[in-house]
């Protein structure tokens, strides 16, 4: 995989994305943020970004359904998807076949989020 | 693959620490705002709420964000109630209807939430005056 650094987060709690953009910009990314899907799916039709970071529970969509649809778009389709969620039931199968990479649990230690986002993708 | 932190960011460690923390702070802010949103969505159910309540949606989502989000700023005390309230939205969900105890537990959950936002303000202008 090449390298990651321009990423779009998809969260719609205001102070949740100024915190993950905060400790993403920290680690030296470069961050583009949506308060919902519809709006993040948009940033990432118009620049693809090399990593989606999706709030499982967003106002409009589901973070599986954002992924499908990343999946579903041969602009996106390659670009790599990690779902954040507080759930812990959610299926493996089903999170692999939305096209996503892996999770990342909710809520998460902001000094750890970038070294989690290397473990996710490998 | 980017990873460690922003090397040009010179005093790149201290500069975060600094923006966590007024992030913390304007979150806690916020706080206010966010319980007067719970208590409307708790006034809004009604007694016989069915599972498709939207205000009782409501008051799931804004006790899960609220919830996580304080957690994340590394503030039990506030996630604590918060999460309370959510676990409670999603029995009245499931169930179909919102008994009065419950009811009261969820306005006790919302005092102890402002209670918590209340010392931690205080602390945090002591510690600044400090």
């Amino acid at each position: 995989m090449g390298e990651i650094r321009r990423v779009v987060v998809m969260e719609d709690d205001p102070d949740a994305r100024a915190l993950i953009r905060a400790s993403l910009v920290g680690e030296g990314f470069e961050v583009r943020e949506a308060p919902d899907g519809a709006a993040g799916l948009e940033l990432i039709r118009r620049d693809p970004p090399d990593l989606a970071l999706i709030d499982y529970l967003l106002p409009d969509l589901d973070g599986l359904e954002v992924c499908r649809r990343i999946g579903a778009d041969p602009a996106t389709e390659h670009v790599p998807r990690i779902l954040l969620t507080g759930k812990r039931d959610l299926d493996p199968d089903e999170i692999r076949s939305a096209g996503a990479t892996g999770t990342i649990a909710k809520p998460f230690r902001p000094d750890r989020l970038g070294p989690r986002i290397r473990e996710v993708l490998g | 693959m980017s990873g460690s932190r922003n090397p040009s960011a010179g005093s790149g460690d201290a500069d975060h620490d600094r923006t966590i923390r007024e992030l913390r702070r304007g979150f806690l802010e916020g706080l206010p705002e966010r319980v007067t949103a719970l208590r409307r969505a708790l006034r809004a159910i009604s007694p016989s709420a069915v599972a498709t309540d939207q205000p009782i949606g409501e008051l799931w989502r804004e006790a899960h964000n609220l919830a996580g989000t304080a957690s994340s700023f590394g503030l039990p005390e506030l996630a604590e109630p918060a999460r309370r309230i959510e676990e409670l939205a999603e029995r009245w969900s499931d169930a179909g209807r919102v008994s009065g105890t419950d009811r009261t537990a969820a306005l006790e959950h919302l005092d102890r939430l402002e209670e918590s936002w209340r010392q931690l303000t205080d602390r945090d202008e002591e510690g600044e005056a400090g």
